[in-house]
């Protein structure tokens, strides 16, 4: 196991420990940070894999700016411990995890070990903010003037649903 | 750095343009006039999707062509998809006025995010490329998300958003792996591309593509509420507004069966892999949304399992062709699409007259009355419900009958009986709709609600018309189908020549 | 060939169709302007004179015919392609052919007699052009019968005479008897017209399948000249399903032409009008079922226990007529068992092989059984329309032209030597005891046809004893009965028996159904035509020969009947004129001809001989007015043996218990079956739905449940199948 192994998945177990966090921890702020964790973690699992440009966006955007935005929302709301948990545990818990650690198993097993687990090699210029704008404004200028429409939507759809008490 | 801009084809780009900025513009009026009531925006939509189905059909007679670095195709199926869309949302808008004043929830923002939810499903079925549909998967998704909670006077309505946000997500995360794994094992997003790439793989590297493969159907299952996936469909249909649920029967059915289409056609090297499981998900589909449907007792819900019953239908058209791409033709599920379109929304525009004031009064009983009330609605309602059934001089009757037949003719035979017999189970709750809006009103307690404006009638009248004469187009659907250059035809896989051999 | 000679054909059956036309549409127009004695004077003449007209075209046809050479005597006339379908052309075609014409002859010739002197007997009617347009139609369909070159249109000539049967017995329907009468012979045919189609498809399906192997390619294979001339190979290729073919379609048979234990319906059948009788039930569409032996012969000579069965249910028929007649004092009911014991010796001609006899045996029998039903018809007439022999006697005193034919007839159907009935019937017997038709049967060999034979002789015996019955009870042995009425025992008679004619019925009582003139209209007319004047008969009753047109058609029948017999069997040679090319098939005669004439001679004397020693001296008191002494065979005769009462009974009982039994199983089990496959869809729903229970925690586990569950089939698939390609 090369080093660089051992690096990934000591963060991809960070990363996992962070989104475990944010469903199991009752506390909407200690959730919340758990989440920043877990979008950090992933910013440094894209440099590991030589994508620099969407680092770089994980860390900004997610990390820093919705992040703070989130925070906020918790924070403006006070709701901290008033978080509702259900009556009694929901005796199917245990079968979702049943079923979600079997398709854990059955993914690695069937599809990733037969193939072995390999990083990419560096691939020269792969990530780079460059290429991905060269990306951006050739092969992939519809989808992302279409999602402008999506971002619309999102924006104009929470006003409708925020702006008016009826 | 160097690089080459790819060529333009503006034309194939224009309807979704034309439709998005039809949203943009009637959000303008929206803000310019806060208070105003909505015709002109109304005047504006139609007039924008007016000018959308017209310059579709003059794509109509076009070759197939790609743009945008191949994330744009139109081919005669996406135009004939694109011409359903628009054309049921237009008559979504004519009947929403007149429904969402009586509800008190007469937002001029439904009309550009309903507008917008459509570029989103036109998006979705004019690419064969899975970044693409994911984008107009997600713009229709989420504009769907908002306009579903849009009542917000009604637990109901929050309620089913907030359901249907979160299982859509879920869904989404599904697609979304599917389509990693597909990128994976072919290095490309397109669909042609996927499809050469799963030609030839070896016993190791052959799960990946499979699995991935499955996962988006799992995605895409869940749009068009194919059982195991589908428990989210009468809970949504249930507590969105109606004229929401209306568009989301038949524009998200539209799009989601579109994408599922060129996904089954991509896959079908891998055909012995997956045949047998979408198989036994039709039968599943076709039976569970028929038997539940039995013992409800809201129309709206009833409806909702009737459209899961109805994605059963559709699958089996779709799985016909697939197996035997040379005797059967895509035409078929086009073909139903179309009756399909034209019913439910037609049966929904009929049941948004019994809501009352702030409820929404779906159930059997609210129906009752409704003859004294609207004679003419009433009896358009029967014939949608006729054609629903599969009752002869209906659209409905002869889409079954295509399908029927396709399943005969590529041999599976099994999914033509379930396909009978569970068409005439289900008379029995669409009968019930009717009789109940024949039984008259007991009492007097229910306040008398609106007459239909002139908008409903209208709508009514496309989809009646849709429902009587669509019969006609059949064969011209099929032919043009069948000729149109689709994209690669579905490669029948191993199981099948397997199967061949067996019969000889 | 050149058939334009023939086209004419078209007219034999256009202009009854015209006539029917004419009658139903104008009819009531013309008699109510035109009042009422010009009006049904015009009516009868234009009813009349197509049937006379067709006649006369028939004559020329058959003329024409006789002049072809023998081998090519069969001309198909098409108008039209009426059933197109792939590999089978079912045209509206005409044959015309020896044994076509000969019918067709018959059904105009004596048609238009009947329709002479039904004019005259209907004078009364109110309906007039009711009647003559059913009998006008009657004739069309009976011609659609004999004429149609294919099964499928004897068939729509099978069901037209059927139909045309059905609304002439009930032609006075207000009468509920009537209608009862008509239901029995429409129903007890539509079992017959089941077995008409059976035997029909069985034969379309014969041909179809082995239509290759003879090499049939020609579509119209349905047709007789394409298909008969390859019976003798393709029906013997399975002869069990010939045999089968071959009794439906005598099944069929059975119902039109009254073989036991279908007859019932014919007795009954005489509550219509006279001319009817005359006409459908003893001339022409009674006869359809030899008939259709005869067109279909090939197809019974490749079942030859077809033939064996045929031959002993006709003798059995035969008997039974015979004897049932002795217990009828109604003329026209023993016209009537007479005609189904005559129809029996038909059957037992066909049976045995001896088609043309039994087509000889039909022609001769239209001649003297018109002749006798319209004679009895003329003595009912003159008999203010009452049917009861013991009423009658000595009537030659006042009726001397149709006491007169009537005798002609008696001579005829007895077999009296050398007279039309001797030489049909001493054909049949004759081709019947030297028969050598056998029926394997419970593994035994049973001689039916000379069984056949030798009981036909006995009903020969019993045909003359009971005709001599009926001549002398009616014309001679003593003074006239109905002068003795008023001494006590007229009018209750036969009423367990419902001999009653509604013809005579009404007129005893006054007319409720409106069907014959009222006083007023009667007095009106009265005045017109002064001579015209009904009562009842009582005490006082002067019988009085009938007028011209019903005499003259009795003339004309009475010639045939004397002659008729000798100029077909030695004038046309009718077995080489029907079946060319047959006689050469001589067998081995058992019976030898001199000795058969002499069997024949020796029969018709005892039988006239026991007539006579019984009848002569007037009624005897054992058959009278007191049914109490009578004899207990002759009341059971009466009863028809309590056949009929068995059988209507049985089937209403048996059939009121089949279908209370069949409504059980329908209510319990296939209602049953239904509600609950409702029910079980509906607790299934109820089930399902029972797992959405509105969390969306719950939907997920679904999904994702449903997603395992994919790759877990995924998985097994990949192992299942490897790597493809």
């Amino acid at each position: 196991m090369s080093a660089s192994e051992i690096g990934f998945l000591a963060l991809a177990l960070l990363a996992v420990i962070g989104a475990a966090g944010v469903v199991l921890i009752d506390n909407p702020v200690r959730s919340a940070l758990c989440l920043v964790l877990n979008f950090f973690v992933l910013g440094f699992i894209y440099f590991t894999l030589g994508a620099p440009m969407i680092g770089i966006t994980q860390i900004m955007v997610y990390a820093g700016a919705i992040m703070v935005l989130f925070l906020f929302v918790i924070m403006m709301l006070k709701r901290q411990g008033a978080m509702a948990k259900p009556d009694k545990p929901d005796s199917r818990l245990g079968l979702a995890v049943v079923l979600g650690l079997a398709l854990a198993v059955t993914v690695y097993a069937t599809v990733i070990a037969p193939q072995g687990v390999t990083l990419p090699l560096g691939i020269k210029d792969y990530g780079t903010p460059q290429a991905v704008g060269v990306s951006l404004f050739t092969n992939f200028v519809w989808p992302f003037e279409v999602v402008s429409v999506l971002l619309l939507v999102g924006i104009v759809g929470s006003i409708m649903l925020a702006k008016r008490r009826i | 750095m160097n690089y080459t801009i790819p060529t333009v084809d503006w034309s194939l780009v224009l309807p979704f343009a034309l439709v998005a900025l039809t949203g943009i513009v009637a959000l303008i009026i929206e803000t310019a006039h806060p208070k105003r009531d909505n015709g002109l925006i109304i005047g504006v939509s139609l007039t924008g999707l007016a000018a959308t189905f017209v310059l579709l059909l003059t794509q109509l007679v076009l070759p197939p062509a790609r743009t945008f670095g191949n994330m744009v195709l139109r081919d005669q199926f996406s135009v004939l998809l694109q011409l359903i869309c628009v054309a049921a949302t237009a008559v979504c808008f004519m009947f929403s006025d007149g429904y969402l004043r009586e509800k008190k929830i007469a937002f001029g923002e439904f009309y550009p995010l309903t507008l917008w939810a459509l570029s989103g499903a036109m998006v979705m079925v004019s690419t064969d490329n899975l970044l693409m549909l994911f984008v107009g998967l997600e713009i229709l998704s989420i504009a769907l998300y908002c306009l579903a909670g849009m009542s917000r006077s009604e637990a109901r309505s929050e309620e089913s958003a907030l359901k249907y946000f979160l299982l859509g997500a879920f869904a989404s995360a599904f697609l979304l792996y599917g389509i990693a794994f597909l990128f994976g094992a072919s290095g490309s997003m397109s669909l042609p591309d996927i499809q050469k790439a799963v030609t030839g793989l070896t016993r190791d590297t052959l799960p990946m593509p499979v699995f991935g493969v499955m996962l988006v159907l799992v995605g895409l299952g869940f749009k068009a509420s194919l059982v195991p996936f589908h428990q989210w469909t009468p809970d949504v249909y249930q507590g969105a507004p109606t004229n929401v649920t209306a568009f989301m029967a038949a524009v998200s059915k539209v799009a989601a069966f579109g994408a599922l289409a060129r996904v089954l056609v991509a896959a079908a090297p891998l055909h012995q892999y997956w045949f047998e499981a979408l198989y036994w998900i039709a039968i599943a589909t076709m039976c569970i949304g028929n038997l539940v449907a039995l013992v409800q007792k809201d129309v709206k819900r009833a409806l909702g399992y009737s459209s899961i019953a109805h994605a059963g239908y559709l699958l089996v058209a779709l799985l016909a062709y697939t197996r035997d791409p040379d005797k059967v033709s895509l035409g078929t599920t086009v073909f139903y699409l179309i009756g399909y379109a034209a019913m439910t929304v037609g049966a929904f525009a009929v049941v948004s007259l019994a809501a009352k004031g702030d409820r929404d009064g779906s159930r059997y009983q609210d129906l009752h009355g409704l003859y004294r009330r609207a004679p003419f609605a009433t009896v358009m309602l029967v014939l949608f419900l006729s054609s629903l059934i599969g009752i002869p001089p209906t659209v409905g009757f002869f889409g079954k009958q295509l399908i029927f037949l396709d399943a005969l003719r590529t041999g599976l035979v099994p999914l033509a009986i379930v396909l009978a017999v569970n068409s005439a189970v289900s008379a029995y709750y669409y009968l019930q709709i009717m009789v109940a809006a024949f039984v008259s009103e007991e009492g007097a307690a229910r306040p008398v609600s609106r007459k239909p404006g002139a908008g409903m009638t209208i709508g009514v009248c496309v989809c009646a018309a849709g429902v009587i004469f669509a019969s006609l187009l059949g064969g011209y659907v099929q032919e043009t189908t069948r000729t149109a250059a689709l994209q690669a035809k579905p490669v029948p896989g191993r199981v099948q020549n397997q199967m061949e051999v067996i019969n000889r | 060939m050149d058939t334009s000679a023939f086209n004419s054909v078209w007219w034999i059956f256009a202009l009854p169709v015209f006539g029917f036309l004419w009658q139903c549409l104008a009819g009531k127009i013309v008699i109510d302007n035109l009042g009422d004695k010009l009006g049904k004077r015009i009516m009868g003449a234009s009813a009349v004179l197509p049937i006379a007209a067709a006649f006369f075209i028939a004559v020329d046809l058959t003329g024409k015919l006789h002049s072809m050479p023998a081998e090519s005597r069969s001309v198909v006339l098409t108008l039209f392609d009426w059933i197109n379908i792939q590999s089978l052309h079912v045209p509206f075609e005409f044959r015309v052919d020896a044994l076509s014409m000969m019918m067709v002859l018959i059904i105009t010739g004596i048609g238009s007699l009947i329709h002479l002197y039904a004019t005259g007997y209907m004078a009364e009617e109110k309906d007039y052009p009711r009647f003559f347009t059913y009998l006008n139609l009657f004739v069309a369909a009976m011609l659609v019968l004999v004429l149609g070159n294919n099964l499928v249109l004897t068939f729509i000539g099978w069901e037209g005479v059927g139909l045309c049967s059905y609304l002439l017995i009930g032609f006075w329907y207000k009468d509920v008897a009537n209608s009862k009468a008509a239901n029995k012979a429409f129903i007890v045919n539509r079992i017959g017209d089941f077995g008409f189609t059976i035997g029909m498809f069985l034969l379309i399906a014969q041909v179809t399948l082995d239509r290759n192997i003879i090499g049939i390619t020609d579509p119209r294979w349905l047709s007789f000249d394409v298909l008969l001339p390859h019976a003798d190979v393709l029906f013997k290729i399975n002869p069990e399903i010939t045999t089968m073919a071959a009794l439906a379609l005598f099944v069929g048979a059975m119902g039109k032409s009254a073989q036991f234990p279908l007859y019932l319906w014919l007795p009954d059948a005489m509550a219509g009008p006279t001319p009817v009788s005359a006409l459908i039930h003893a001339a022409t569409m009674v006869t359809s079922g030899v008939f259709l032996l005869n067109r279909m012969s090939p197809v019974f000579a490749a079942a030859p226990q077809a033939g064996a069965v045929i031959a002993i249910i006709g003798a059995a028929t035969s008997l039974l007529g015979a004897l049932i007649a002795f217990g009828q004092t109604d003329i026209k009911k023993v016209l009537a068992f007479s005609t189904v014991s005559q129809l029996g010796y038909m059957f037992i001609g066909c049976g045995v092989g001896a088609y043309w006899a039994g087509m000889f045996h039909v022609t001769t029998h239209a001649f003297f059984k018109a002749l006798l039903f319209l004679g009895a018809g003329a003595v009912i007439h003159a008999m203010a329309h009452d049917q009861d022999m013991r009423n009658y006697g000595g009537l030659w005193k006042f009726l001397k032209i149709t006491g007169a034919t009537m005798l002609v007839g008696w001579a005829a159907i007895a077999g009296f030597p050398y007279l039309s009935g001797f030489f049909s019937k001493e054909e049949i017997l004759g081709a019947a005891v030297n028969s050598d038709t056998v029926l394997h049967l419970g593994g035994y060999m049973w001689s039916t046809g000379q069984v056949a034979g030798w009981i036909g002789f006995v009903v020969a015996f019993l045909t003359a004893a009971y005709m001599t019955r009926m001549t002398l009870l009616t014309f001679f042995s003593g003074e006239g009965r109905w002068k003795t009425i008023a001494a006590g025992h007229g009018h209750d008679h036969d009423h367990e028996h419902g001999h009653h004619d509604a013809h005579a019925h009404a007129h005893h009582h006054e007319d409720p159904h409106g069907f014959f003139y009222s006083d007023a209209e009667m007095h009106a007319r009265a005045v017109a035509e002064p001579h015209e004047h009904h009562h009842a008969l009582d005490s006082h009753h002067v019988p009085k020969e009938v007028p011209p047109s019903m005499w003259m058609p009795l003339a004309v029948l009475a010639v045939l009947s004397l002659v008729g017999g000798a100029w077909l069997k030695y004038g046309v040679n009718l077995e080489h004129w029907l079946y060319p090319g047959a006689e050469a098939a001589e067998h081995a005669e058992r019976v030898s001809h001199p000795m058969l004439l002499g069997i024949s001679f020796t029969v018709f004397l005892a039988g006239v001989g026991f007539g006579f020693w019984k009848y002569a001296k007037g009624l005897p008191a054992d058959e009278g007015w007191d049914l109490s002494l009578w004899k207990r065979w002759r009341t059971s005769a009466g009863r028809q043996f309590g056949i009929d009462a068995a059988l209507t009974d049985g089937s209403l009982k048996g059939g009121a218990m089949l279908g209370a039994f069949l409504a059980g199983i329908d209510k319990w089990l296939i209602d049953g079956v239904v509600n609950a496959s409702g029910r079980v869809a509906e607790l299934a729903g109820g089930l399902l739905s029972r797992t959405q229970r509105g969390y969306v925690r719950g939907y997920a586990l679904l999904m994702q449940a449903g997603v395992v569950a994919l790759i877990f089939y995924v998985i097994y698939q990949l192992s299942h199948l490897g790597a493809g390609n």
